[in-house]
């Protein structure tokens, strides 16, 4: 027993971290709160179909804040703004699939129903807040709008509370940041005045689309410890989309990681990043120079992100796989099951089970 | 081994034809369709235009004192006026005038911006304040009434007309290139240049000016068309070519009178239909070729 | 120790405010305010940031891409920032500059081969097109491109080839020193490691000296051999890598590092992080005293007052800032 302990904390680096993981992830009710099948949306264009979001199914649980990582052109942030329907249609067009919210599907309701979703159960913090920010209302304004819509507050009732959520966003002088305008606030203000109003109407699912992407280093770590802040406070559930591995590191319960509209790994956030399973994931890891190593070279994934109007057959990613097979030219592997979190779509992971974490940082 | 790793798979980016950006652009715009029975359409006027005198027996001034105000018929497809001459004829013997005019007023006027344009653009400071001032200047002038100033001082002959226009709409693609100009300089690419010390002849006629070029061309298209119109505007007004000499304004002018109107169709609908014609294909083209050129520019 | 090759002292960049109807220079936004820095031969400079902070422009003056308003920049002893038209015009083949956005860094109208070829042919380093061609084929080829690329136009490559192009481009007139301004930034990470190694081969193979400009400190990290961190318009800290990563000595620094978000999971928890308060002030009015003040955790009133001096408190370490000279 003893020394099992030892080899565990060998392997796994901080031993303590895994129980606490597990109490958290217990702590929070395994109900999922969004559930979407087999979603497909396309985009259809002279130059043929882009299949943007293709076949892919995942879920939030209550409470539990899920990362989707990927690179450009992956489908991370069509598949969260597939949720809300905010794909412009046409060109795009929800060719299949479900999005289960509370019981309803949010691809056949009424587009009243949605407005009343929009914004008020489900909201969305976005990458530039200047552009999601109206230029020419006070901040106050903007914020009462959606309390006022929703929540059926009085003018004065929802400026009182839009201070009080600049405040809650750590404003400083919320009263006098209340009654100005977006152009007056910097980046780092903008977002959090995006998170104020992304919080008004207390949602159930917030969806944060690179919200800290374009945002300096120390400005970003400001609203990552606020949104982890938050996220204790207002026990909402996050989807949180990003490129940055480390922003997924620091935020998320569990990580989905995606690759050209389909989903190629899921696993809770220890597993992602001690156990990762799917060759992508591992050359994603390992191509990001970490800071507390270091060699000479970096770890390479050869090739190009694939353009999805000509995506590779079978697996996507083959062309780019160092344990690629005839299969994997084929057809799509199905899911293999590597634990009761850990999911991944791979060929060459099909049989293979839990050995233990470990790093494969090489 | 180095770089295994970009050779190693196959690049997904890459398509296999080594199309130019003009390759490109036509590309594109051959999906146009619209645009492209546009160009069609002004492909036959301009050739009826430039084969009318073997298409048609007549002279353009050959008068026929037998058949005078006559309906089209076989002898004269498009009838004939009070004084006997084929309408057919004078229709695309004007067009030869009409389109003339346009082309160039449109030519002469993307000469004189495009150079004064540049300069401004290129090298900033008191060429481009000057060079701006001058076109506010020639920009706040009425129009109509310069137009009418300057074919009285001058008299009124095709030339004349030319001038005025030309001399009046510059401004409108100096301030074009200008623009372009300025937003060319910022790119990267223009820093590149400069970094690796290219000349400023090749930076000016290798790397600005074909990226303006385009948007020259684009805007030249439309302004076809608004000379097309201000051409049949002032000689209707009696201010642009004198007749005897036909333009398509000039022959709807014939059509003045409320009488003519009503039973003289063929006075004026062929010359209407031309100038209808001609304008909305020039502007169909322009659009075609801004989308073609540049989908951003797209409103 | 290896030669300086780049030597910049006291260089200042202060782009004038304009305003009112006869544009009357009202004040100076101070871009880059009074920095010294060397780098040597061979040898690649980190310079880190965030955005407003001068490091951009602090590439761009030593290319002179802008002209300085003060100081001197020398390149292997030779003046730069006095050099006459045709010095400049040979120092340009010495030194080159990769940008960020590989979109808008190549002209759309021309092919690669143009594209890289044509300083070549500006310079007479090549004798006429033929051998520009051999020559460009052999530069792509090094960057990890195709010969049959080289008739191709920007638009059919993915950024990550158009990078590589970029690269080929600095690289066709023989440089001995590059500015790589943000040059990974806009890349994913996956093309990111690729391009990131290539500069490394490129570097081993040509002798190359680089500065590289980055808000990424992983990157920086990995690729650099010494750092300098930026505030402002100043340099607050220089050293060697190891001595910037593993004993930051400015308060600036150590916040920097630690709002780089970790790889670790695990230890997200116990990990403690310097979360600064408030923005960064605007460059056009930078707090008086030492500029960080308005930031810093430490910061006491005679920061408020004084301008730090930069001094040397290990060898190769330099530093702004009046807690790390101990003053307090």
């Amino acid at each position: 027993m003893h020394n099992q302990n030892r080899k565990e904390e060998k392997t796994w680096g901080a031993s303590g971290a895994v129980s606490t993981f597990h109490t958290t992830m217990s702590g929070k009710s395994n109900k999922p709160l969004l559930e979407v099948k087999n979603l497909k949306t396309y985009f259809h264009s002279d130059s043929g179909t882009v299949k943007a979001v293709d076949d892919v199914s995942f879920f939030v649980n209550e409470g539990e804040t899920l990362g989707i990582v990927g690179e450009s052109g992956c489908g991370k942030s069509i598949s969260s703004m597939s949720i809300l329907r905010l794909v412009e249609t046409p060109p795009g067009k929800y060719e299949g699939g479900e999005i289960l919210f509370e019981g309803q599907d949010m691809l056949t309701i009424s587009d009243d129903e949605m407005r009343k979703v929009r914004g008020n159960k489900i909201s969305f913090i976005f990458q530039e807040p200047m552009t999601s920010l109206n230029p020419i209302f006070k901040i106050g304004d903007q914020l009462s709008e959606t309390m006022i819509l929703h929540r059926g507050m009085s003018k004065k009732e929802a400026w009182e509370e839009s201070i009080r959520l600049l405040d809650l966003v750590r404003i400083p002088n919320p009263e006098r940041v209340v009654g100005e305008y977006p152009f007056a606030l910097s980046g780092g203000m903008r977002q959090r005045a995006m998170i104020a109003m992304s919080l008004a109407c207390e949602p159930k699912l917030l969806i944060a689309d690179e919200p800290t992407t374009a945002l300096d280093v120390t400005i970003q770590a400001q609203v990552l410890d606020l949104m982890n802040d938050l996220k204790k406070k207002i026990n909402a559930s996050i989807i949180f989309i990003t490129h940055d591995l480390g922003v997924i590191a620091e935020m998320s319960d569990r990580v989905m990681v995606m690759y050209a509209g389909k989903v190629v790994e899921t696993a809770s956030v220890q597993d992602i990043f001690l156990n990762p399973s799917h060759p992508y994931t591992i050359g994603l890891i390992n191509s990001k120079p970490d800071m507390s190593t270091s060699s000479d070279r970096l770890h390479v994934i050869p090739g190009g992100v694939p353009d999805l109007s000509q995506k590779p057959s079978g697996c996507p990613f083959h062309p780019r796989c160092d344990k690629v097979t005839d299969k994997c030219t084929k057809e799509f592997p199905p899911e293999t099951a590597i634990s009761d979190q850990h999911k991944v779509f791979c060929w060459a992971c099909q049989g293979k089970q839990e050995e233990g974490s470990k790093w494969q940082k090489h | 081994m180095k770089n295994v790793e970009a050779v190693a798979a196959p690049d997904t980016a890459v398509k296999v034809s080594n199309e130019s950006y003009w390759g490109l652009v036509i590309r594109k715009f051959r999906k146009n369709r619209l645009a492209i029975v546009s160009l069609w359409i002004l492909a036959i006027i301009v050739l009826l235009c430039i084969f009318v005198p073997l298409i048609s027996p007549y002279g353009m001034e050959q008068t026929d004192a037998l058949s005078r105000e006559q309906p089209p018929s076989a002898a004269h497809w498009l009838g004939t006026d009070k004084i006997g001459r084929d309408m057919f004829t004078r229709l695309f013997y004007g067009g030869r005038i009409s389109l003339g005019v346009s082309l160039s007023v449109t030519g002469i006027q993307c000469f004189i911006g495009i150079i004064l344009g540049s300069i401004a653009g290129y090298y900033g400071k008191m060429a481009d304040t000057i060079i701006m001032r001058l076109c506010e200047i020639f920009m706040s002038f009425p129009f109509m009434i310069m137009c009418i100033t300057i074919v009285a001082v001058f008299g009124s002959s095709v030339r004349t007309l030319i001038f005025a226009l030309a001399i009046l709409q510059w401004p409108n693609i100096a301030r074009i290139v200008r623009g372009q100009i300025l937003v060319l300089r910022e790119q990267e690419y223009m820093e590149a240049c400069e970094a690796l010390g290219i000349s400023d002849f090749r930076r000016i006629f290798r790397h600005l000016f074909p990226n303006v070029l385009a948007y020259v061309i684009v805007y030249a298209t439309l302004g076809m068309a608004s000379a097309i119109l201000v051409e049949t505007s002032l000689s209707f007004l009696g201010l642009g070519v004198a007749p005897p000499t036909p333009t398509w304004g000039n022959m709807i002018t014939e059509a003045k009178d409320l009488l003519v109107i009503k039973n003289k169709w063929w006075y004026w609908i062929p010359p209407g239909i031309c100038i209808f014609l001609s304008v909305m294909c020039f502007n169909i083209l322009g659009d075609g070729l801004r989308d073609a050129i540049d989908p951003k520019m797209k409103r | 120790m290896a030669e300086a090759l780049i030597q910049v002292q006291h260089l200042k960049k202060y782009f004038p405010i304009k305003a009112g109807v006869f544009r009357k220079t009202v004040g100076h936004v101070k871009a880059v305010d009074d920095i010294s820095f060397s780098i040597r031969r061979g040898r690649t400079m980190g310079l880190v940031g965030e955005s407003g902070c001068g490091k951009s422009t602090t590439g761009r003056v030593l290319l002179r891409l802008l002209e300085a308003t003060e100081g001197t920049v020398t390149f292997d002893g030779q003046d730069v920032i006095g050099a006459n038209k045709r010095a400049m015009n040979s120092l340009r083949t010495k030194m080159q500059i990769i940008f960020q956005d590989p979109f808008s860094s190549l002209n759309p109208r021309l092919p690669v081969s143009e594209i890289v070829g044509e300083a070549m042919i500006q310079h007479k380093l090549v004798a006429n097109k033929a051998e520009m061609k051999d020559k460009v084929i052999e530069i792509i080829g090094k960057c990890g491109l195709f010969p049959e690329q080289a008739n191709r136009y920007p638009h059919q490559f993915s950024g990550g080839q158009r990078q590589r192009i970029c690269i080929a481009r600095a690289l066709a007139v023989n440089p001995e020193f590059v500015v790589c301004d943000e040059a990974v930034s806009a890349l994913d990470v996956s093309i990111q490691s690729q391009i990131i190694n290539l500069l490394k081969d490129m570097q081993d193979e040509m002798g190359l000296t680089y500065l590289f400009i980055s808000h990424d400190l992983s990157v920086v990290k990995f690729i650099s051999d010494d750092v300098g961190v930026m505030y402002l318009g100043q340099l607050v800290e220089t050293g060697s890598k190891d001595q910037i990563f593993d004993n930051p000595l400015h308060p600036y620094t150590e916040a920097l590092l630690s709002a780089a978000p970790s790889f670790d999971p695990t230890n997200r928890q116990n990990k403690k992080r310097i979360i600064l308060e408030g923005d960064i002030p605007s460059p056009a009015k930078p707090p008086s005293g030492c500029r960080f003040h308005t930031r810093c955790p430490y910061a006491k009133d005679m920061c408020k007052e004084i301008i730090p001096e930069s001094k040397e408190l290990e060898p190769g370490h330099f530093v702004m800032c009046h807690k790390a000279q101990s003053k307090f």
